[in-house]
């Protein structure tokens, strides 16, 4: 009897497991990579520092990933839309600003359009869970809020360690690059912008 | 997702390129009659007279759309897109000017923007030396790159 519960238990957590995934990943499934769909941008910044970037910035946040809504803005003429993406981010800590609740929802530019994932090429989109220090700039009309030039504003915490989005991508070049924090820890990394 | 970018000395293929019967001059379908679109092509198209390689082919108008449109504070000034591709090759692309962005800019800038996102058209990826593809407004301006550079005109004559 008992292991035969084991089993059951072994039988159940699998299933559990499997279905999990299938709702992380089933944004995933849709999406037709053979198309290779990808954009590039001019960015209007660069940010050399990280103290130029929080000067610049409304509103500073380390936060993580809730969730991801597509959006599209159709353009003038009508030919087509625009992908953008819109992520729920709940708020660990304000480093700088005002924010009234504790989530806050941040744009960047790519998304899904026609089940097909568009991506700036140096700024990938953000994924659920992903732990992140944002520099943002004001709410703009569709409430939400655009990190400051785009991949420079964002920061991935890995293991308690900061991370620029060029230092984890494998180009070695990147608009980032002047921003690269060698993976410093978070407590040197909000030491260094308040500086 | 992406393909792997091949980096030259001073210019950077995407991978991506017009099928190869299709490509001289720029053509494109300027959706605003923008004055600055047509200098930003007409740019392209005087660099890369030189090039025997690229005097038979043509994009036909169809096959580029250039619009200006308000998108808001998104932190770029200009957008491409590569709508539509067959493997490697282009069948369509957008391109789109971001009026907020551009506010505050001079012409020539404006036309620096333009003159950029055309460079990913021919199949350009970035750089981040002193040429159109760096992908820096900033780093352009200060260097006052407005339109291409010999390492940009190679680059399209590597391609095609
Ligand atoms: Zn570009």
């Amino acid at each position: 009897m008992k292991k035969n519960n084991i089993f059951l238990f072994i039988i159940i957590s699998i299933l559990i497991l499997t279905l999990i995934n299938i709702n992380v990943f089933d944004v995933y499934e849709n999406i037709d990579d053979t198309k290779n769909r990808y954009i590039d941008v001019s960015w209007v910044k660069k940010y050399t520092s990280l103290k130029d970037l929080y000067n610049d910035s409304y509103v500073v946040i380390i936060g993580e990933v809730l969730s991801t809504n597509y959006r599209n803005i159709l353009v003038k003429s009508n030919v087509t839309s625009v992908p953008f993406t819109d992520f729920v981010i709940k708020i660990n800590s304000v480093l700088k600003g005002f924010v009234s609740n504790d989530t806050i929802v941040v744009s960047q530019t790519g998304g899904l359009l026609n089940d097909v994932l568009f991506m700036i090429r140096d700024d990938p989109l953000m994924q659920n869970g992903d732990k992140v220090i944002l520099f943002l700039n004001k709410e703009e009309k569709y409430g939400s809020h655009f990190i400051l030039g785009g991949p420079q504003g964002r920061f991935v915490i890995l293991n308690d360690h900061v991370f620029s989005i060029g230092e984890l991508q494998p180009q070695t070049d990147s608009i980032t690059k002047s921003l690269w924090t060698k993976g410093i820890t978070l407590d040197d990394f909000t030491d260094d912008i308040r500086s | 997702m992406f393909n792997n970018i091949l980096i030259c000395e001073g210019y950077a293929i995407s991978g991506y390129e017009w099928d190869s019967s299709k490509v001289d001059p720029l053509k494109y379908y300027n959706a605003n009659s923008y004055f600055l679109i047509d200098s930003a092509a007409y740019d392209w198209n005087y660099c890369l007279w030189g090039y025997p390689s690229l005097s038979s082919v043509s994009i036909t108008n169809e096959d580029v759309w250039v619009e200006p449109d308000d998108f808001g504070e998104t932190g770029w000034s200009g957008i491409f897109i590569a709508w539509e591709t067959e493997g490697y090759n282009y069948l369509y692309c957008y391109i789109f000017i971001n009026t907020y962005e551009i506010m505050y800019y001079s012409n020539d800038e404006i036309k620096s923007v333009i003159a950029h996102e055309f460079g990913h058209c021919w199949g350009l990826a970035h750089v981040y030396t002193n040429n159109l593809m760096n992908p820096s407004d900033f780093d352009r301006f200060s260097n006052y790159v407005y339109s291409p550079k010999d390492d940009d005109v190679d680059g399209v004559g590597s391609i095609y």
